[in-house]
């Protein structure tokens, strides 16, 4: 299975259920594409159709209280069917195993024990058979992010689950991954992130009242942005410094980092979707209330907040992998029911239209590297900027002159001309276009001239161009 | 008219900044839609056979840079040479060229 043939909205916003309430209406006007709802029981099935009729996609856990490593009883089994019957895709079961609440009262929850893992993953795996039987895609178990080496430490428990799963079930594990699997975490970011100021290099960052969504300059790749590695230098996911010594997955691609690292080295995994069924930057709780959980970075406020989440969605579609679709904010009454009122987010949002995700068609099992992780280390021979046929041209002309002042492409208004050039001269071709044409791209170039790097922009607002360029020219990649 | 034109070039001079094309050229572009390139090696591509224009703009102190550039490597390719020192001039030119429908300018006689 490719990574593009997952069917979702392509809108990597997301919202969590206050326990299976959400307000699909309010979503919508907010201009969302993801609902995590926790089901009670079969309940919440008119809420998931009118979830999809919006294209918000669904994300469906059927809850149960400190499951362990239980499995899956058979009413769950037949609710989640009854989901899949209306429509539902998006499946999750068992969620944060590596916290004590998920599990009944003075059970052994030690990710080193075979005896804690085993059944665990015996029973996701049964669980996860069972989804794709019915057509539907399930979640590889989310974590909750701690990382210090106790037996809540996150690391520690994705190497105990997969392991396992190495040792005892390698071939229905890869069976599973490239059937519909995709992986869930749960990225609480805290204030990792911050955007530096207008000419002000890599490790400066604005304060909370300079922060503007519509400006690039944002940085979500902690612990890999420049000012985490000014402080602690060659600290990874993984820790390796004696800072970190257990790791450091508290941020948005953290978790994602691990699982996918591993997936790749131990079940030869390209590409599978991964989703923050939780997480975001966790909200102020009333206008005075001013966060800052690590002191080497800007504080957030009430207001900041919107511009801040707003500004991750967007960075999650243009910069963080392929692989990566999102995340649902935790939780609804969080953002809309506090004592406070809404947060602004929802409004800044509303304005603000949503960047859609381009999934590219990788193999969930096979070698990416070429296409994912080649590093353009040298820029190709020749770079065309191509406006696809009824692409509205004054978008170009009016967001893209500073874009254009510093890589000076060519533009590209026939691309008969593409076969005029050697093929070994490297040419790469930076098409803009709207949703729809995506595919006569693929036709009409990749399939063409298959070693012609195509670099597709997708929007359907000026300024979503304007930004993506923008975001381009900061960080001084041509190329997305 | 004589012989269609298969490959229209809009090339800008080096020190020629982006205003130059969005501001002085868009409607030009959005008439005669030509190839715009700060890369001549992109004429290369060419087949020898078919018939090529180059539009050229280029300030004073690049223009000579730029002709001789279009002599010595491309000598068959009909060179529209466009020099001036201020985008408002290319802007006003390119504007009429797209008015009157004559992409290399409106031919002497006419």
């Amino acid at each position: 299975m490719n990574l593009n043939e997952y069917r979702w909205s392509l809108n990597p916003r997301g919202m969590h259920s206050a326990l299976n309430y959400l307000n699909i209406e309010l979503l919508s006007r907010h201009r969302f594409g993801w609902a995590k709802i926790v089901a009670l029981s079969d309940g919440e099935i008119a809420l998931a159709e009118n979830a999809m009729r919006e294209n918000i996609t669904p994300i469906i856990r059927i809850y149960r209280e400190r499951p362990g490593n239980a499995p899956v009883d058979s009413l769950a089994l037949q609710q989640y069917q009854q989901y899949r019957d209306a429509g539902v895709r998006w499946f999750e079961h068992y969620n944060e195993p590596n916290l004590d609440i998920e599990w009944p009262s003075g059970a052994n929850k030690n990710p080193n024990d075979r005896a804690v893992v085993g059944p665990l993953m015996d029973n996701w795996l049964a669980w996860a058979e069972f989804i794709i039987s019915i057509g539907g895609y399930p979640a590889f178990p989310s974590l909750a992010d701690v990382n210090d080496g106790t037996h809540l430490d996150t690391i520690s428990w994705i190497r105990g689950m997969l392991n396992y799963l190495f040792d005892v079930h390698y071939e229905r594990f890869r069976t599973v991954l490239n059937n519909g699997a995709y992986i869930a975490v749960h990225p609480y970011i805290a204030n990792h992130f911050y955007q530096e100021m207008p000419n002000g290099g890599p490790t400066s960052a604005r304060p909370p009242h300079l922060q503007n969504a519509d400006e690039g300059g944002w940085h979500f790749e902690y612990p890999y942005d420049p000012i985490n590695q000014a402080d602690d230098p060659g600290r990874t996911v993984y820790g390796g410094t004696p800072l970190a010594p257990f790791g450091d997955t508290v941020s948005l691609l953290g978790s994602t980092t691990v699982i996918h690292d591993l997936l790749r080295e131990m079940f030869g995994v390209g590409a599978i979707p991964f989703v923050g069924t939780e997480g975001g930057i966790p909200p102020p709780v009333g206008l005075e209330d001013v966060r800052q959980q690590d002191n080497r970075y800007p504080p957030y406020t009430w207001y900041s907040h919107a511009e801040a989440t707003a500004a991750m969605f967007d960075w999650i579609a243009t910069t963080a992998p392929p692989w990566f679709f999102g995340v649902c904010l935790w939780k609804f009454d969080e953002y809309y029911l506090t004592a406070s009122g809404e947060l602004p987010v929802g409004t800044r949002l509303a304005q603000k239209p949503p960047m859609i995700k381009p999934v590219p068609a990788l193999p969930a099992l096979g070698d990416i590297d070429a296409v994912v992780f080649e590093t353009p280390v040298a820029d190709p021979d020749h770079h065309f900027v191509f406006l696809v046929p009824n692409f509205e041209t004054a978008w170009f002309f009016q967001q893209a002159e500073t874009y254009w002042d510093t890589f000076k492409p060519s533009l590209l208004s026939d691309l008969e001309f593409l076969g005029n050039i050697p093929p070994e001269k490297t040419v790469a071709v930076t098409a803009i276009t709207g949703p729809d044409m995506v595919d006569w791209l693929t036709e009409n170039i990749s399939e063409r001239w298959p070693h012609i790097r195509l670099d597709v922009i997708i929007v359907d607002q000026p300024q979503a161009l304007g930004q993506q360029l923008a975001q381009r020219v900061l960080i001084g990649r041509r190329l997305g | 008219m004589g012989t269609a034109v298969q490959y229209h070039f809009l090339y800008f001079a080096p020190g020629i900044g982006a205003r130059w094309f969005f501001e002085g050229a868009q409607r030009y572009w959005q008439t005669f839609r030509p190839i715009v390139t700060y890369d001549l090696n992109l004429i290369e591509y060419t087949p020898a056979d078919e018939s090529v224009v180059v539009t050229t703009i280029a300030r004073s102190d690049t223009a000579d840079f730029v002709r001789e550039e279009m002599q010595k490597r491309f000598p068959s390719v009909r060179h529209d040479a466009l020099v001036y020192d201020y985008v408002n001039y290319v802007l006003l030119t390119l504007e009429a060229r797209a008015e009157q429908n004559h992409p290399f300018g409106r031919p002497l006689g006419q």
